[in-house]
């Protein structure tokens, strides 16, 4: 029954999501709100659905946080970003 | 050949490595994605909100139903339950089938009808790009779970089998968590 | 089933034969290449015969030799780097050294070589479809990879066949990754902690770690170029581009951010080919020295520190790409600390060697040179760390001499090790010492022949992917420095016969080695 719980809150948390954009919110916080609601659905489909709460094999505690570290260093290329703007 | 067997888990940490790496690839698209979009202010946001973000969330509630089946399915096959495990199964791909049925309407829509394709502009681009990458994962999730469910039903594989299909699949549910946010939620109409 | 075998062993030898037959086609590449640097208007027949669109009346066309430059290039780093001090000696032996019964995954290896074939097949079919081989150097950078035929001749069929192999390279190395992972985490014998595994097998799963991710980034890259160039997209493709007098219609992507992709890969990539490598010397000089390792856990934690590190540092090779300055001082920054572990290594294999009781076996010989060649490479790293000096010796001779020796040259000499060191466990026989003791001197002597020089052609500025000097007044100087490097190049060449016929005629007739040979403490070399 857990299951179908933590379902209806990853449906829940999708309405609300659609929910921002019906309401128009302003973009940027639009954005940051998107993305700590996808973080959360994230983590409760790998919590539950995929069981890290009972199985976790063990590197995944070092592997896991390693995934976070390389997408930061992948958001060193927005300021390229914000130069290519620039020099449209 | 090997008389010697894997001790339980190697499967599920296998798995749980490729996930981790394809999760970065599809970081990669996403940032590129923010990248080009920061570098061009006057960025198309073409979806309205009814019918293409109604469309979109039901998308998203199939695919989370899925995910929700195929849960159902792992538990079945860990009390050996094979006639249940098959029924999940086939539940989670007919789940999948009509995430893609959704989908591809949805492409034909946006190419027929609002005449944005690939090389319409980076809108197009993005979307089809990362969108397109993803039913990819789902079409051969679908056909990975088909091969389980023959073999479940004529007696082979074990609970971690399925539990290692149940990780990619569950996984093609997680990388839409963020797509269906950042390629459809903010490309919506101002 | 000895063809699509899933036994280890079986595999791996199969990598280090795509491996050995990959490297002899590289180093064709890059002495035809060397011959036309040096007489640039010869008119060889044989070109001709081989490339008629390329030598029409056997005159080399400058597309010709950036096309040759591009192969070269791609078949040594991915082929014969990557594949066989990896996939090919660690396939075999980190079962063997972890007592593992195999690896993790019999299947999917089985599966990652065939894909690595597959990939090296369609990368040569790009020979011999219209228009020849892409342009584009191993790093493909759009424009010029992104927009088609219109940029040159094999920038066609060539460069998407150059894309598709890469592509599916990324896929089989992710396979291999996952699988030597999964190995060493799970299949470790009994009480193996992972700080009594061999430093041979730290450097792999370091390695493999970066590939898993490495390759990820390389795979998305990929898959947008690819997008660029079949369906219209325009990633990398920058707006109001003019290319052979035709305005480009497409607009707002940007090319820089195809450099970020591919150097986020191409480091670590750099590092994949060097690490098994330096995991190897330690073993061999150890054993060669009668001593354990110097400093076991500092060599184990410099491993992976220069792993870590080698994500962090991609920017240095794009100081003149226009990327922002206050990136490129952090870059320099992390570039010179790599210097820290890879000075713990060397003088940790330097204090490996003090008080031992050294034997010059043949393997040995070349452990040391590859002390000295990480070393010579090494040092020129530093220089280029620093974006003053690269922004002048960026497109010169320098670079290539600088990632020459450190990147190919000293992991081709830790790949001469493993063969003289493993070869008794392979194939039940000795390599021959003498011969291999003949073909390191001569190949040692070669390779400084051939890369010193270039290091001062850098230093006058000579730009390297040019298919012609004479062109240019201020090269005239260095052209006796490239007639001898490239006679250099010759007999650099031609020594590999001697290991070759050494590695053929000892697989036969070899001396029959006993059980543990060398008196090596791993476990591979036991009897059970």
């Amino acid at each position: 029954m857990t299951y179908v719980k933590v379902w209806i809150g990853l449906v829940a948390l999708t309405l609300v999501e659609a929910g921002l954009a019906w309401i128009r919110t302003a973009p940027t916080l639009m954005l940051a709100l998107l993305l700590v609601l996808s973080l959360i659905k994230a983590a409760l489909i790998a919590w539950w659905f995929m069981h890290l709460r009972t199985h976790r094999p063990k590197p995944l505690t070092v592997l896991i946080p390693m995934l976070f570290v390389f997408v930061g260093l992948l958001l060193s290329l927005l300021p390229d970003g914000i130069r290519a703007g620039a020099m449209r | 050949m090997n008389a010697l067997k894997n001790p339980p888990g190697v499967k599920t940490t296998g798995m749980w490595l490729f996930v981790l790496s394809d999760l970065l690839t599809f970081a990669t698209l996403l940032v590129i994605y923010t990248a080009l979009r920061i570098a061009n202010p006057d960025w198309p946001r073409p979806f309205t909100l009814s019918p293409a973000i109604v469309y979109a969330t039901i998308m998203t509630v199939v695919l989370l139903a899925s995910s929700l089946t195929m849960v159902w399915a792992v538990a079945a096959m860990a009390e050996d339950d094979r006639k249940n495990t098959v029924k999940w199964l086939l539940a989670t791909i007919a789940g999948g089938i009509a995430f893609i049925a959704l989908h591809l309407t949805e492409w034909r829509h946006l190419v027929l009808e609002d005449k944005i394709t690939a090389s319409t502009g980076l809108f197009g681009a993005v979307f089809f790009g990362v969108t397109g990458l993803h039913m990819l994962h789902v079409a051969c999730g679908a056909v990975y779970l088909s091969i389980l469910t023959a073999g479940v039903a004529r007696g082979k594989f074990s609970a971690e089998d399925i539990e290692t299909g149940g990780l990619y699949w569950h996984f093609v549910d997680l990388v839409w968590m963020f797509i269906f946010p950042l390629v459809y939620l903010m490309a919506v109409k101002p | 089933m000895i063809i699509f075998s899933i036994d280890h062993k079986v595999i791996g030898k199969q990598y280090i034969g795509l491996a050995l037959f990959s490297v002899v086609l590289g180093t064709l590449l890059s002495l035809i290449m060397r011959f036309h640097l040096v007489y640039p208007d010869a008119k060889v027949r044989l070109f001709q015969a081989m490339w008629p669109d390329g030598a029409p009346g056997g005159q080399m066309t400058p597309e010709l030799y950036l096309s040759l430059m591009t192969m070269h290039g791609t078949i040594m780093v991915f082929f014969v780097l990557t594949t066989a001090p990896q996939s090919g000696f660690g396939n075999y032996f980190l079962p063997l050294q972890i007592g593992a019964h195999d690896m993790a995954f019999p299947v999917l290896n089985m599966l990652s070589f065939w894909t690595t074939a597959l990939s090296l097949l369609t990368l040569l079919a790009a020979f011999f479809v219209e228009g020849g081989a892409p342009l584009s150097g191993w790093t493909a950078y759009p424009p010029l990879s992104g927009l088609g035929r219109i940029t040159g001749p094999g920038e066609g069929l060539g460069q998407d066949l150059w894309i598709l192999s890469i592509a599916l390279f990324c896929v089989a190395s992710l396979m291999a990754a996952i699988n030597f992972i999964a190995t060493i985490i799970e299949l470790r014998a009994p009480g193996m902690g992972y700080f009594d595994m061999p430093l041979t097998c730290w450097g792999w799963f370091v390695t493999a770690l970066i590939s898993l991710f490495a390759f990820a980034v390389l795979l998305a890259g990929g898959i947008l170029l690819l997008l660029d160039r079949t369906a219209g997209t325009s990633f990398f493709i920058p707006g109001g581009l003019i290319v052979n007098d035709q305005v480009q219609s497409r607009s707002g992507g940007s090319p820089i951010l195809f450099q970020h992709l591919f150097w986020f890969f191409g480091h670590p990539e750099v590092y994949i080919a060097i690490l098994p490598g330096m995991g190897l010397i330690s073993t061999v000089l150890s054993v060669f020295s009668g001593k354990k390792v110097f400093g076991y856990k500092a060599m184990a934690i410099a491993l992976v520190s220069i792993g870590g590190l080698g994500f962090v540092v991609w920017g240095h090779h794009m100081f003149i790409s226009g990327m922002s300055p206050y990136s490129s001082i952090a870059f320099s920054v992390l570039t010179l600390a790599v210097g820290v572990p890879s000075a713990v290594k060397t003088f940790n294999w330097l204090a490996t060697l003090w008080g031992g009781r050294l034997r010059f076996t043949a393997a040995m010989h070349y452990a040391l040179g590859f002390v000295s060649l990480f070393i010579t490479g090494g040092i020129t790293g530093l220089v280029l760390g620093q974006p003053g000096l690269d922004v002048y010796f960026h497109d010169t001779y320098f670079v290539v001499a600088h990632f020459h020796l450190i990147m190919g040259v000293a992991a081709i000499f830790a790949i001469f090790a493993a063969f003289h060191y493993w070869f008794p466990l392979m194939y039940g026989r000795f390599l021959n010492e003498r011969l291999g003791k003949v073909h390191f001197f001569l190949t040692f002597l070669g390779v400084y022949a051939v890369f010193v020089p270039l290091h001062f052609a850098g230093f006058v500025g000579n730009p390297r992917r040019y298919p012609d000097f004479k062109e240019y007044e201020f090269l005239k100087s260095v052209m006796p420095l490239h007639i001898g490097v490239t006679h250099a190049a010759y007999f650099l060449g031609a020594v590999q016969l001697i290991f070759l016929f050494n590695y053929f005629w000892s697989q036969r007739h070899g001396a029959i080695a006993p059980a543990n040979p060398w008196n090596a403490a791993t476990r591979e070399w036991r009897n059970d």
